[in-house]
């Protein structure tokens, strides 16, 4: 059925969610979570729309780099990268955008919330709310979590939250789970030997779903999985 | 073979290594350091486990260098284990840590170094284990690998991060896992009857699709070679 969402690169390698939905994406570490974020804002990029992407792992060159590969150098080139590395390593950063300090969230928000406060209809990812939390207290991250999303939904800004799974307290999961509009899955399946990831739009609140999995890849169309 | 492997890591990146003792872990980042040497670059070696003059001594007896070669003695050690046992520092130790237990010293001490290393060298800190069970504050590890990991990074060398498998918890691993650009697992299988095999697995890298198999790590005459897949 047409009507329904699912996380599918179309053969155009274009992807939507509903706009202004604040969405999840938990999986565990090295199951290419930044890699399909990075995907989808370049997807967006190409549609001539604007996306922040603000990261704490990758560093800005390598987001950039990836961007590049799915979308060209001149789109890649709108992308608004936040540098939450140079930070980590008391250097100047490259990237006009910066956090000062990871340890400071309001400094984060209001960075982000000057970042976006110009955008209808744009798009924001979030690299990563786990590595915040090594930062700052969990329920910290949480209330973080709320406003900034609050926030872009505000501004029909549709949000992409990282979140690695097996790393926090289940409550604190569960928390951020049902404050948010919708949750992305990935996870890792070991066929012949070799991994693959799975991935899935498990729920997006007031819309109808497809969620079946698919299986990842870097820049074909998602497949459908089958274990043969 | 694995290509990330064979060409060496990537210049930049920063690795997680996991696997339970035994199984091969300092054998890997010897040779790492090794090859390295041997092409050019400088290795930085940060023991917790052993004196430096044990793990050369290690390092010959498995045959990755012979008696006459001396790029094992170009290794540079940083040893925190020397203080453990109230031994003076070692003879190949370019630095020593005595107090493990001060994060922040230890972070001090292996940036110092660090940063006078040639580009493309290659920082190895076995073990991280070594350092969270000295640690009062074991929160305290996960910062000091993210900024550890980014600053050797940003000057463009790689860094090797050592982990035990059996001393944390899953939480511990997949969050240290997140703080870093690749993760390599080891394991030993032991079969009736049969000789102990160690394999090596690269489970994720960041920006690269690798070979997800398990391969064995085999001694031959040239070091450590991977095997199958």
């Amino acid at each position: 059925m047409s009507d329904l969402i699912q996380v599918s690169f179309t053969p155009a390698n274009t992807l939507e969610f509903p706009r202004g939905s604040q969405l999840l994406l938990i999986g565990p570490p090295g199951t290419v979570k930044a890699a399909f974020a990075i995907r989808y804002l370049s997807s967006r990029l190409k549609q001539k729309e604007i996306g922040i992407y603000a990261t704490t792992v990758w560093t800005p060159k390598q987001v950039r780099e990836a961007a590049i590969r799915f979308c060209g150098k001149v789109r890649a080139k709108t992308l608004r990268v936040v540098d939450g590395v140079s930070c980590v390593t008391s250097q100047a950063s490259e990237e006009p955008i910066a956090f000062q300090s990871l340890f400071n969230l309001n400094l984060i928000s209001l960075t982000l919330l000057q970042t976006m406060s110009d955008l209808e209809n744009g798009h924001l990812c979030i690299d990563s709310l786990s590595t915040l939390m090594i930062y700052a207290e969990p329920t910290a991250v949480l209330k973080f979590f709320q406003v900034l999303s609050a926030r872009a939904k505000d501004h029909k800004i549709t949000g992409i939250y990282l979140l690695e799974e097996g790393v926090h307290d289940p409550e604190i999961v569960a928390a951020l789970r049902f404050s948010a509009d919708g949750v992305i899955e990935v996870r890792e399946v070991e066929v012949k030997g070799a991994l693959h990831h799975l991935i899935r739009l498990a729920y997006v609140r007031g819309h109808r779903v497809n969620n079946r999995s698919l299986l990842f890849s870097e820049n074909g169309p998602y497949q459908e999985f089958n274990k043969e | 073979m694995s290509t990330l492997l064979k060409e060496g890591l990537p210049q930049g990146t920063s690795i997680l290594l996991v696997g339970p003792p035994g199984s091969g872990k300092t054998s890997l980042c010897l040779q790492l350091a090794l090859e390295g040497i041997r092409e050019g670059c400088e290795a930085l070696y940060l023991t917790t486990e052993s004196t430096p003059t044990n793990i050369l001594a290690h390092a010959q007896g498995v045959g990755l260098f012979q008696k006459d070669d001396t790029t094992g003695t170009k290794i540079k050690f940083i040893d925190a284990y020397s203080w453990a046992i109230g031994m003076r520092k070692d003879e190949y130790a370019i630095d020593r840590i005595n107090n493990p237990s001060d994060i922040n010293k230890v972070s001090l001490v292996i940036m110092n170094q660090a940063q006078i290393l040639s580009p493309r060298s290659l920082v190895i800190v076995d073990s991280v284990s070594g350092l969270t069970l000295a640690s009062q504050k074991k929160e305290r590890i996960r910062n000091f690998i993210h900024v550890l990991a980014h600053r050797i990074l940003r000057q463009g060398n790689r860094v090797v991060f050592v982990l035990e498998e059996g001393a944390h918890d899953m939480a511990t691993i997949n969050s240290l896992r997140s703080l870093v650009q690749g993760t390599i697992f080891t394991r030993i299988i032991d079969r009736d009857g049969c000789p102990l095999r160690r394999e090596l697995r690269i489970l994720s890298f960041i920006g690269a699709s690798p070979k997800t198999s398990w391969m064995e790590m085999v001694l031959g005459n040239e070091g450590l070679q991977l095997e199958g897949g």
